[in-house]
C-alpha cells in the first residue's frame, strides 16, 4: 500500500521537481543560467513543460505494430515501478514482504528491456530498433557487475529483506556490527553513520562504485546514454513516441535513475537511519531517529545519489560502444566477482 | 475462494497468450506471448508459496531467455508483415507424440498430488534452498555450474573474431 500512497506521489512529484534541477544542475555546470522565464529564476518551468506535453496530440505513425506500439510505455514504467514495492519507507513500515525481497526486485526491474524491446520493434523505425537493441545490450550486460555488487552487501547483511538489511545498520540491530569490520571496535551503541555498511565494511566502498557505475548504465543516463544518444539515434527507442507516451518513457527514466538512488541509500547508507552518532552520554542518534525523521533521511539520501547523477551526467561524454562493453565485462565484472571473494573470506575468517 | 478465483485468472494468462503463440503468424508477437504466459506461470509459484522459484522464473525465463530469443528474430532477418510461413509434415506421428505426452504429464500431475494452497511452513526460503544445494544436492549444483561455464567458453570462443 505505502508503494501506491508514498513512493508514486513521490516519483511524480520529483520528477517535476528533478527536471528542473537537472536543468539548473547543467546551467551551473556551463556557467549559464538555465530556465529563468517562468515564474520567479523559472521554477514552474517544468509545470509548463508538462502541461504542454499533455497536450499534444497522440500520434500513432501509421506503419507501427498497433498493439505492441502502445504496450510498450507501460510495461517499461510497470516493470521500473514494481520494484519500488519492497522499498522499506522508515522505521516500522516496510514494504511488500517478501522473503527474497532484494532478488525480486533486481529480476522485475530487468523486466523493463522487453518493453524497451516492444518499443525499438513496434515503431518499425530503424532507429528506434538500433536504440532498442543498444539499451538493451547495455542492460543485460551491466545487470552483471550490478548483481555481483549487491550480492556482496547480501553477504554482509545475511539477508535479503530490505527492512531487515536497514535495521542491521544502525542502532536498533539486534546483530552484533563492528567498524571497518574489525572485532573489538564494537558500534552498537554508537550508531549513525559509524555503522552503515560502507563504514561497517570497508570493501563495500568499492562495491558500491560498481554499484553506482552500473546503476547508471541500467538507467540510460550519461555517459551511458548510447541508446538515446540525440546526435547519432535522434532519441533511440523513443524516436516515435509523443505526447503522454513518450512522457512515461521519461518517468520511467526518472523512476529508474529514484530507484537506484534508494537502494544504493538502502544498501550501503543504511537506509532510514540518521548520519549522527551518540557521542557519549550526548544521544544524538536517539534524538535523530524515529518514523518520521526516517522517511527525512531516506528521501534525503536518495536525493543527494540524484545530485549526484545528475552531476555526473553534465560533467563527463558519452562513452563508445567498445568501451561500454569493455568496462562492464573486462573491468567491472572482475572487480566484482573479486571482491565478493575477498568479504567471503573476511566474513568468515575475520569476522566470525 | 479468493485463491481459486486467482488460480483461475492466472492459468488463463498462461493458456491464452500460449493459443495466441500458436496461431498468429508474426513471430515477434509471439514471444511477447510466451513472455505473458511465463509470468502466469511465475505467479502460479507464488500462489504455491515458492516465491524463490516465482522470482528466478521471471529472472531467467521472461528476463534471460525471452530477451535472447527476441535478440535471436531481431539479428536475423525482418519477416516483415506476411509473417512466418512453415509447411506440415509428419502430421500423424507429430499428433501421437503430442497427445501422448499430454497423457504423460496429466498423469503425473495427478500422482504428485501437489499441496494446494498450505499455510507457509517456512520463513526463510532462500537460506534453505542455498543450504540445500550446498549439502544434498552438492552434485547437481556442481554440474550446473560446470555447464554454465562450457556454455560461456563456448559463446566467448564463437565471439572470437576468426581472422587469424
Amino acid at each position: 500500500m505505502i508503494t501506491f500512497l508514498v513512493f508514486l506521489p513521490f516519483l511524480l512529484g520529483f520528477v517535476v521537481v528533478g527536471v528542473y534541477g537537472e536543468r539548473k544542475i547543467a546551467g551551473f555546470v556551463q556557467n549559464r543560467l538555465g530556465p529563468m522565464e517562468v515564474g520567479p529564476k523559472g521554477i514552474v518551468q517544468t509545470v509548463a513543460d508538462l502541461l504542454k506535453m499533455l497536450q499534444k496530440e497522440d500520434l500513432r505513425p501509421k506503419a507501427v505494430d498497433q498493439l505492441l506500439f502502445l504496450a510498450a510505455p507501460i510495461i517499461v514504467f510497470g516493470a521500473i515501478f514494481t520494484g519500488y514495492a519492497v522499498l522499506p519507507l522508515t522505521e516500522g513500515v516496510s514494504g511488500s514482504v517478501i522473503d527474497a525481497g532484494l532478488f525480486f526486485l533486481l529480476s522485475v526491474v530487468s523486466l523493463d528491456v522487453l518493453g524497451i524491446l516492444l518499443a525499438g520493434w513496434g515503431s518499425n523505425n530503424k532507429y528506434a530498433l538500433f536504440g532498442a537493441m543498444r539499451s538493451v545490450a547495455q542492460i543485460v550486460s551491466y545487470e552483471i557487475p550490478l548483481g555481483l555488487s549487491v550480492l556482496c552487501v547480501v553477504m554482509v547483511a545475511q539477508t535479503l529483506d530490505l527492512q531487515e538489511m536497514v535495521t542491521q545498520q544502525g542502532i536498533y540491530a539486534t546483530e552484533e556490527s563492528f567498524l571497518f569490520g574489525i572485532k573489538g571496535l564494537k558500534i552498537n551503541a554508537t550508531g549513525g553513520f559509524l555503522s552503515w555498511n560502507i563504514f561497517s565494511m570497508p570493501l563495500l566502498i568499492i562495491a558500491f562504485i560498481i554499484f553506482f557505475i552500473s546503476g547508471l548504465a541500467e538507467s540510460n543516463r550519461v555517459p551511458f546514454d548510447l541508446p538515446e544518444s540525440e546526435s547519432e539515434l535522434i532519441g533511440g527507442y523513443h524516436t516515435e513516441y509523443s505526447g503522454f507516451r513518450w512522457g512515461l518513457f521519461m518517468l520511467s527514466e526518472y523512476g529508474m535513475m529514484l530507484l537506484v538512488s534508494f537502494l544504493a541509500a538502502i544498501l550501503f547508507f543504511g537506509g532510514w537511519y540518521s548520519p549522527f552518532p551518540n557521542i557519549g552520554s550526548f544521544e544524538l542518534a536517539e534524538m535523530t531517529n524515529g518514523p518520521v525523521w526516517g522517511v527525512i533521511w531516506l528521501f534525503g539520501k536518495a536525493t543527494f545519489f540524484i545530485f549526484l547523477q545528475i552531476m555526473a551526467r553534465w560533467t563527463y561524454p558519452r562513452l563508445r560502444v567498445d568501451q561500454l562493453m569493455s568496462l562492464s565485462w573486462k573491468y567491472l565484472t572482475p572487480v566484482a566477482i573479486l571482491l565478493l571473494f575477498l568479504i567471503g573470506i573476511w566474513k568468515i575468517w575475520v569476522i566470525s | 475462494m479468493t485463491l481459486n478465483i486467482l488460480f483461475f485468472a492466472f492459468a488463463a494468462m498462461i493458456v491464452v497468450p500460449l493459443i495466441y503463440l500458436l496461431i498468429t503468424k508474426n513471430i515477434i508477437r509471439a514471444a511477447f506471448a510466451f513472455a505473458i504466459s511465463l509470468l502466469g506461470m511465475a505467479a502460479i509459484y507464488v500462489l504455491l508459496n515458492a516465491e524463490f522459484m516465482a522470482v528466478v522464473q521471471i529472472l531467467i525465463y521472461a528476463g534471460g531467455i525471452v530477451v535472447l530469443l527476441i535478440f535471436g528474430v531481431m539479428l536475423t532477418k525482418r519477416s516483415g508483415d506476411e509473417g512466418v510461413f512453415t509447411a506440415h509434415h509428419q502430421v500423424i506421428p507429430g499428433v501421437l507424440v503430442s497427445l501422448a505426452f499430454f497423457v504423460l504429464l496429466t498423469q503425473s500431475i495427478f500422482d504428485v498430488n501437489l499441496a494446494w494452497g498450505e499455510e507457509v511452513t517456512s520463513t526463510d526460503q532462500v537460506k534453505q534452498i542455498g543450504v540445500l544445494y550446498l549439502t544434498d544436492h552438492l552434485i547437481a549444483f556442481e554440474l550446473i555450474a560446470f555447464l554454465l561455464l562450457m556454455a560461456l567458453v563456448g559463446a566467448a570462443f564463437l565471439a572470437k573474431k576468426s581472422d587469424q
